[in-house]
């Protein structure tokens, strides 16, 4: 047996499993099809300072560009609501050095990787499996006890394995996002959101602060065949003067799935992680901590699996049980407020917004939106409620 | 159908193909089985930057 586990893709997902499970001292292989971790970034790169500690995370300059106190969040009629504490509680990431750490972590605890190498198939053979890898022309198989798909949005591990992971064009959000300098922006220290039918239809705009006049502006949409992303960004960019005159220094483009997490994550020998689960959230389209989250507990079950010896989907569900106790309620949270958010129109949200401005909010403990959004008292949902 | 040069192998259009008929390939293509297509034109809408035609 080469390997106990070969982990498919080197996103944070599959590197804090990797990491985890080479902690664990389990034989661990991590495989990236692209050359270089971390490359291309497909992110807004924003996350939350909590959610780093609590995974053990080192706060390393090398990849965190920028700290944030709060958020701005904007309704359709361009009023904001503003969420500020006193302290820092995020982080806007520098991803291609931050990805490329955690598998430089996960290296350092044991784990082998391999990059520019791209998974080709699994075969099952005698109750364990050979994945057939391709690194430039050479064509070879490993053999290992367990699987992880870490391959994100476009991952084909459920795909050979049966395990059901597409997503409905419905359930997902089309996005773009430009790196752009020069900006004047008016608190650096905030995360902003856009919402509106007309900005982001089924989706937000967002300016995520990377240094005094540098940020990600993004947007994503549910798309509709119309517009493209890309021409929405396009035109809240120009409708923004503290934004159409910075810099485009760089571009990324992706889909986020956003319908929840999937049914079934696990069957024999094979575990799925993150984008490749639908572990993001379906609120914020935020994945980062999630994957994390679930990695470090697929690797805790994938040390147990090699204890018992016992591979088989029936035993695995252990750790699709523990995920959906972590972080599994609150994904089907955020997956409500998103349907009660797409229903609104342009006014209902713009009213939703004057409320909130009208209520002392105050310092709320927040690490995402959603947080915020579900830490608000009853008489709020009553009046969402009474609008629809 | 075809793919633009200026698609960005982000693999939007892999996941929501109902067919299974979109791969992305080892040297950075997205590969489209015209058999396999259907051509329900789902992928068209999902990309966020317009790269796939030929309905």
């Amino acid at each position: 047996m080469d390997y106990d586990t070969v982990i498919i893709g080197a996103g944070p997902g599959g590197s804090m499993t990797a990491k985890t499970a080479a902690e664990l001292g389990l034989d661990v292989l991590l495989v990236e099809k692209r050359p270089e971790i971390g490359m291309p970034v497909r992110c807004g790169e924003g996350t939350g300072i909590k959610g780093l500690k609590e995974l053990g995370i080192p706060k390393n300059k090398k990849y965190i560009a920028w700290e944030t106190k709060g958020e701005y969040i904007y309704s359709p009629d361009g009023k904001r609501l503003e969420i500020v504490e006193d302290e820092p509680n995020g982080y806007v990431l520098e991803r291609r050095m931050f990805d490329k750490y955690l598998a430089l972590y996960a290296a350092k605890a044991g784990a082998d990787i391999r990059t520019r190498t791209y998974a080709m198939g699994i075969k099952r053979e005698n109750g364990f499996l050979r994945i057939k890898l391709k690194h430039f022309n050479e064509v070879y198989e490993v053999s290992c006890k367990i699987v992880v798909g870490a391959d994100g949005i476009e991952g084909t591990v459920g795909k050979w394995t049966g395990l059901e992971n597409r997503t409905k064009l419905s359930q997902m959000t089309s996005n773009v996002q430009y790196e752009m300098v020069g900006l004047k922006l008016e608190n650096p220290e905030v995360m902003e959101f856009y919402l509106g039918r007309k900005i982001a239809p089924g989706g937000y705009a967002w300016v995520f602060p990377k240094g005094e006049d540098i940020a990600n502006v993004g947007l994503g949409i549910r798309p509709t065949g119309k517009d493209t992303a890309f021409e929405y960004l396009n035109r809240f960019i120009s409708s923004h003067d503290y934004l159409k005159k910075g810099k485009k220094v760089g571009m990324v483009v992706g889909g986020v799935p956003v319908q929840g997490p999937i049914t079934k994550s696990v069957t024999d020998n094979v575990l799925l992680v993150g984008d490749a689960a639908r572990h993001v959230d379906p609120l914020t389209g935020g994945g980062m901590y999630n994957a994390m989250v679930c990695g470090r507990i697929a690797a805790k079950v994938i040390r147990e699996a090699v204890d018992t010896q016992n591979f088989s989907e029936e035993f695995l569900m252990k750790y699709e049980n523990e995920w959906r106790e972590k972080v599994g309620a609150g994904l089907m949270r955020s997956l409500k407020v998103k349907e009660v958010l797409e229903k609104l129109s342009d006014e209902q949200m713009n009213q939703i917004g004057k409320f909130l401005r009208g209520m002392k909010i105050g310092k709320l403990d927040i690490k995402e939106v959603s947080t915020s959004l579900l830490k608000l008292p009853p008489e709020f949902i009553k009046f969402v409620e009474s609008l629809l | 159908m075809e793919v633009e040069e200026y698609c960005c192998y982000c693999g939007t259009c892999s996941n929501v193909c109902p067919e299974k008929a979109i791969e992305l390939s080892d040297n950075e293509k997205v590969e489209i089985d015209n058999n396999a297509c259907i051509k329900c034109g789902i992928c068209v809408k999902a990309c966020p930057v317009g790269a796939i035609y030929g309905l």
